[in-house]
Protein backbone atom coordinates (compact mmCIF):
# COMPACT_ATOMS: atom_id res chain seq x y z
CA UNK A 1 0.00 0.00 0.00
CA UNK A 2 3.28 2.22 0.83
CA UNK A 3 4.71 1.34 -2.18
CA UNK A 4 1.62 2.12 -4.38
CA UNK A 5 1.23 5.35 -2.91
CA UNK A 6 4.69 6.50 -3.22
CA UNK A 7 4.78 5.73 -6.75
CA UNK A 8 1.64 7.60 -7.49
CA UNK A 9 3.26 10.44 -5.54
CA UNK A 10 6.16 9.95 -8.10
CA UNK A 11 3.90 9.69 -11.15
CA UNK A 12 2.32 12.97 -10.41
CA UNK A 13 5.10 14.50 -9.40
CA UNK A 14 6.89 13.31 -12.69
CA UNK A 15 3.70 14.30 -14.78
CA UNK A 16 3.70 17.56 -13.32
CA UNK A 17 7.47 18.52 -13.98
CA UNK A 18 6.58 17.52 -17.54
CA UNK A 19 3.91 19.70 -18.22
CA UNK A 20 5.57 22.39 -16.62
CA UNK A 21 8.91 21.80 -18.38
CA UNK A 22 10.81 21.85 -15.03
CA UNK A 23 12.71 19.22 -13.00
CA UNK A 24 10.25 17.49 -9.73
CA UNK A 25 12.07 18.55 -6.32
CA UNK A 26 10.61 15.65 -4.99
CA UNK A 27 13.56 13.60 -2.88
CA UNK A 28 12.67 10.15 -2.20
CA UNK A 29 15.84 7.82 -1.29
CA UNK A 30 15.40 4.17 0.24
CA UNK A 31 15.09 4.49 4.32
CA UNK A 32 14.19 8.07 4.13
CA UNK A 33 11.27 10.15 4.25
CA UNK A 34 10.07 11.46 0.87
CA UNK A 35 10.24 15.13 0.73
CA UNK A 36 9.83 18.12 -2.07
CA UNK A 37 11.81 21.49 -1.90
CA UNK A 38 9.33 23.11 -3.64
CA UNK A 39 6.49 23.96 -1.84
CA UNK A 40 4.77 24.81 -5.00
CA UNK A 41 5.05 21.53 -6.39
CA UNK A 42 3.61 19.83 -3.01
CA UNK A 43 0.90 22.02 -3.02
CA UNK A 44 0.31 20.96 -6.61
CA UNK A 45 0.10 17.04 -5.78
CA UNK A 46 -1.60 17.44 -2.42
CA UNK A 47 -4.70 16.03 -2.77
CA UNK A 48 -8.06 18.69 -1.71
CA UNK A 49 -7.42 17.29 1.99
CA UNK A 50 -3.96 16.18 2.31
CA UNK A 51 -1.47 18.15 4.50
CA UNK A 52 1.88 19.55 3.76
CA UNK A 53 4.88 19.93 6.69
CA UNK A 54 6.77 23.05 5.82
CA UNK A 55 9.86 22.27 7.39
CA UNK A 56 11.96 25.40 8.02
CA UNK A 57 15.84 25.13 8.29
CA UNK A 58 19.23 26.75 7.86
CA UNK A 59 23.00 24.98 8.15
CA UNK A 60 23.91 26.18 11.80
CA UNK B 1 14.43 11.87 12.62
CA UNK B 2 13.07 11.40 9.09
CA UNK B 3 14.78 8.34 8.67
CA UNK B 4 12.59 6.55 11.80
CA UNK B 5 10.18 4.07 10.17
CA UNK B 6 7.63 5.54 11.58
CA UNK B 7 8.11 9.26 9.94
CA UNK B 8 9.14 7.36 6.61
CA UNK B 9 5.42 5.77 6.56
CA UNK B 10 3.60 8.99 7.74
CA UNK B 11 5.28 11.55 5.27
CA UNK B 12 4.75 8.73 2.67
CA UNK B 13 1.27 7.79 2.83
CA UNK B 14 -0.32 10.49 5.18
CA UNK B 15 1.31 14.11 4.76
CA UNK B 16 4.08 15.95 1.89
CA UNK B 17 6.80 17.15 3.98
CA UNK B 18 8.76 19.71 1.78
CA UNK B 19 12.44 20.95 3.26
CA UNK B 20 12.87 24.56 3.04
CA UNK B 21 16.39 26.15 3.62
CA UNK B 22 15.36 29.59 4.92
CA UNK B 23 18.60 31.03 4.02
CA UNK B 24 18.33 30.09 0.53
CA UNK B 25 14.41 30.26 -0.23
CA UNK B 26 13.82 33.45 2.07
CA UNK B 27 10.53 34.50 -0.09
CA UNK B 28 9.15 31.39 1.71
CA UNK B 29 10.84 32.16 4.73
CA UNK B 30 9.56 35.74 5.24
CA UNK B 31 5.89 34.68 4.00
CA UNK B 32 5.29 32.31 7.32
CA UNK B 33 7.88 34.66 9.13
CA UNK B 34 10.23 32.00 10.25
CA UNK B 35 12.54 33.08 12.57
CA UNK B 36 14.04 30.46 14.57
CA UNK B 37 15.06 26.97 12.92
CA UNK B 38 13.65 24.28 13.20
CA UNK B 39 10.46 25.58 11.96
CA UNK B 40 7.91 22.98 11.25
CA UNK B 41 5.13 24.83 10.11
CA UNK B 42 1.50 22.67 8.91
CA UNK B 43 -0.51 24.50 6.12
CA UNK B 44 -3.08 23.31 3.76
CA UNK B 45 -3.20 22.73 -0.15
CA UNK B 46 -3.48 26.41 -0.31
CA UNK B 47 -0.79 27.33 1.50
CA UNK B 48 -3.14 28.69 4.70
CA UNK B 49 -0.90 27.77 7.83
CA UNK B 50 -2.65 26.01 10.70
CA UNK B 51 -0.24 25.93 13.01
CA UNK B 52 3.63 25.50 13.52
CA UNK B 53 6.49 23.68 15.68
CA UNK B 54 9.31 25.31 16.61
CA UNK B 55 12.75 23.41 17.84
CA UNK B 56 13.07 19.54 17.84
CA UNK B 57 11.08 16.94 18.89
CA UNK B 58 10.93 12.83 19.20
CA UNK B 59 9.44 11.20 16.02
CA UNK B 60 6.34 10.27 18.07
CA UNK B 61 5.98 13.92 19.38
CA UNK B 62 6.71 15.15 16.36
CA UNK B 63 4.14 13.27 14.27
CA UNK B 64 1.61 13.97 17.09
CA UNK B 65 1.87 17.25 17.24
CA UNK B 66 0.70 17.56 13.65
CA UNK B 67 -1.94 14.86 13.79
CA UNK B 68 -3.06 16.90 16.54
CA UNK B 69 -2.91 19.90 14.61
CA UNK B 70 -4.75 18.54 11.65
CA UNK B 71 -7.93 17.85 14.38
CA UNK B 72 -7.96 21.32 15.70
CA UNK B 73 -5.93 19.97 19.04
CA UNK B 74 -3.44 22.80 20.26
CA UNK B 75 -3.83 25.47 17.92
CA UNK B 76 -3.66 28.39 18.72
CA UNK B 77 -7.53 28.88 18.26
CA UNK B 78 -7.82 25.94 19.93
CA UNK B 79 -5.88 27.41 23.36
CA UNK B 80 -7.65 30.92 22.91
CA UNK B 81 -10.73 29.10 23.45
CA UNK B 82 -9.56 27.14 26.74
CA UNK B 83 -8.20 30.34 27.86
CA UNK B 84 -11.84 32.04 27.93
CA UNK B 85 -12.18 29.85 30.67
CA UNK B 86 -8.81 29.15 32.37
CA UNK B 87 -6.77 30.94 34.02
CA UNK B 88 -3.78 28.95 33.90
CA UNK B 89 -0.56 30.92 33.17
CA UNK B 90 0.88 28.89 31.30
CA UNK B 91 -1.51 28.40 29.22
CA UNK B 92 -1.22 32.29 28.28
CA UNK B 93 2.37 32.02 28.00
CA UNK B 94 1.99 29.40 25.39
CA UNK B 95 -0.71 31.85 23.55
CA UNK B 96 1.96 34.74 23.83
CA UNK B 97 5.18 32.41 22.27
CA UNK B 98 2.12 31.42 19.58
CA UNK B 99 1.55 35.22 18.41
CA UNK B 100 5.35 35.54 18.92
CA UNK B 101 6.42 32.68 16.39
CA UNK B 102 3.73 33.87 14.11
CA UNK B 103 5.30 37.50 14.04
CA UNK B 104 2.27 39.31 15.80
CA UNK B 105 4.36 41.52 18.30
CA UNK B 106 1.40 43.25 20.05
CA UNK B 107 -0.32 40.17 20.76
CA UNK B 108 2.07 38.30 21.89
CA UNK B 109 3.12 41.31 24.46
CA UNK B 110 -0.85 41.37 25.54
CA UNK B 111 -0.84 37.69 26.45
CA UNK B 112 2.93 38.29 28.46
CA UNK B 113 1.64 40.81 30.14
CA UNK B 114 -1.33 38.92 31.68
CA UNK B 115 1.20 36.36 32.55
CA UNK B 116 2.96 38.89 34.45
CA UNK B 117 -0.27 40.50 35.67
CA UNK B 118 -1.39 37.23 36.87
CA UNK B 119 1.43 37.04 39.53
CA UNK B 120 4.12 38.03 40.92
CA UNK B 121 6.76 40.53 38.92
CA UNK B 122 9.72 38.26 39.48
CA UNK B 123 8.69 35.03 39.40
CA UNK B 124 9.20 31.88 37.32
CA UNK B 125 6.48 32.20 34.75
CA UNK B 126 7.16 36.10 34.84
CA UNK B 127 10.58 35.77 33.86
CA UNK B 128 9.62 33.60 30.95
CA UNK B 129 7.58 35.96 29.91
CA UNK B 130 9.48 38.78 29.92
CA UNK B 131 12.40 36.76 28.28
CA UNK B 132 10.11 35.34 25.47
CA UNK B 133 9.15 38.96 24.95
CA UNK B 134 13.14 40.09 24.51
CA UNK B 135 14.27 36.93 22.45
CA UNK B 136 10.65 38.51 20.21
CA UNK B 137 12.71 41.76 19.78
CA UNK B 138 16.20 39.95 18.58
CA UNK B 139 14.72 38.04 16.19
CA UNK B 140 12.60 40.32 14.70
CA UNK B 141 16.09 42.20 14.79
CA UNK B 142 14.33 45.13 17.32
CA UNK B 143 17.84 45.42 17.92
CA UNK B 144 17.55 48.21 20.83
CA UNK B 145 14.20 46.70 21.94
CA UNK B 146 15.60 43.92 23.09
CA UNK B 147 18.68 45.13 24.29
CA UNK B 148 16.73 47.06 26.57
CA UNK B 149 14.35 44.36 27.64
CA UNK B 150 17.26 42.33 28.46
CA UNK B 151 18.84 45.01 30.61
CA UNK B 152 15.78 45.27 32.31
CA UNK B 153 15.39 41.51 33.44
CA UNK B 154 19.19 41.55 34.44
CA UNK B 155 18.75 44.25 37.03
CA UNK B 156 15.41 42.64 38.26
CA UNK B 157 16.11 39.00 38.18
CA UNK B 158 18.45 37.32 40.79
CA UNK B 159 17.52 33.76 39.37
CA UNK B 160 18.83 32.14 36.63
CA UNK B 161 16.39 34.39 33.83
CA UNK B 162 19.27 37.71 35.13
CA UNK B 163 21.87 35.70 33.92
CA UNK B 164 20.61 34.40 30.72
CA UNK B 165 19.04 37.59 30.17
CA UNK B 166 23.47 39.32 29.83
CA UNK B 167 24.34 36.48 27.68
CA UNK B 168 21.53 37.21 25.23
CA UNK B 169 22.24 40.76 25.45
CA UNK B 170 25.88 40.12 24.60
CA UNK B 171 24.52 37.92 21.45
CA UNK B 172 22.45 40.61 20.35
CA UNK B 173 25.38 43.15 20.44
CA UNK B 174 26.78 40.51 18.10
CA UNK B 175 23.92 40.83 15.89
CA UNK B 176 24.11 44.34 15.76
CA UNK B 177 28.35 44.08 14.86
CA UNK B 178 28.47 46.06 18.01
CA UNK B 179 31.97 44.29 18.56
CA UNK B 180 33.27 46.48 21.41
CA UNK B 181 29.58 46.30 23.49
CA UNK B 182 29.56 42.25 22.70
CA UNK B 183 33.08 42.01 24.40
CA UNK B 184 32.26 44.06 27.02
CA UNK B 185 29.02 42.11 27.90
CA UNK B 186 30.62 38.58 27.05
CA UNK B 187 33.44 39.29 29.85
CA UNK B 188 30.84 41.10 32.00
CA UNK B 189 28.46 38.01 31.91
CA UNK B 190 32.07 36.03 32.93
CA UNK B 191 32.79 38.03 35.82
CA UNK B 192 29.31 37.66 36.85
CA UNK B 193 28.54 34.35 36.64
CA UNK B 194 32.20 32.12 36.99
CA UNK B 195 30.33 29.01 37.55
CA UNK B 196 28.00 29.01 34.70
CA UNK B 197 27.69 26.45 32.04
CA UNK B 198 27.86 28.60 29.34
CA UNK B 199 31.44 30.43 30.91
CA UNK B 200 32.97 28.58 28.09
CA UNK B 201 30.85 29.70 25.42
CA UNK B 202 30.98 33.20 26.21
CA UNK B 203 34.79 33.07 26.39
CA UNK B 204 34.88 31.69 22.73
CA UNK B 205 32.79 34.22 21.29
CA UNK B 206 34.92 36.81 22.87
CA UNK B 207 38.15 35.37 21.10
CA UNK B 208 36.47 35.14 17.56
CA UNK B 209 35.36 38.73 18.23
CA UNK B 210 38.80 39.96 18.95
CA UNK B 211 40.17 38.31 16.12
CA UNK B 212 37.92 37.84 13.85
CA UNK B 213 38.71 35.56 10.45
CA UNK B 214 40.51 36.52 7.53
CA UNK B 215 38.15 37.67 4.25
CA UNK B 216 39.62 35.14 2.16
CA UNK B 217 42.35 37.02 -0.81
CA UNK B 218 41.50 38.11 -4.49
Amino acid sequence: MRTKILLTVLVLAMLIAACTGEQSTLVADQGKAPYYTSLAEAQAVAAADQYIVADFYTDW
Amino acid sequence: MFTDAQAIEFFSNEMILVKIHAEQDTAAANKYHARAYPTSILINKAGEEIDRLVGYDTTDAYIQTFVDFSNGIGTLDDLLGRAETDEDRSLHLEIGDKYKWLGEVDNANNWFARVIAGGEPLDSLSGEARMSEADMYRRDKDYDLAIEAYQKIADEFDSYHGMDAVIYKAITYRRMTDTASAIATFESYIEQFPESEDVEYAQEQIEKLKNPPEESGE
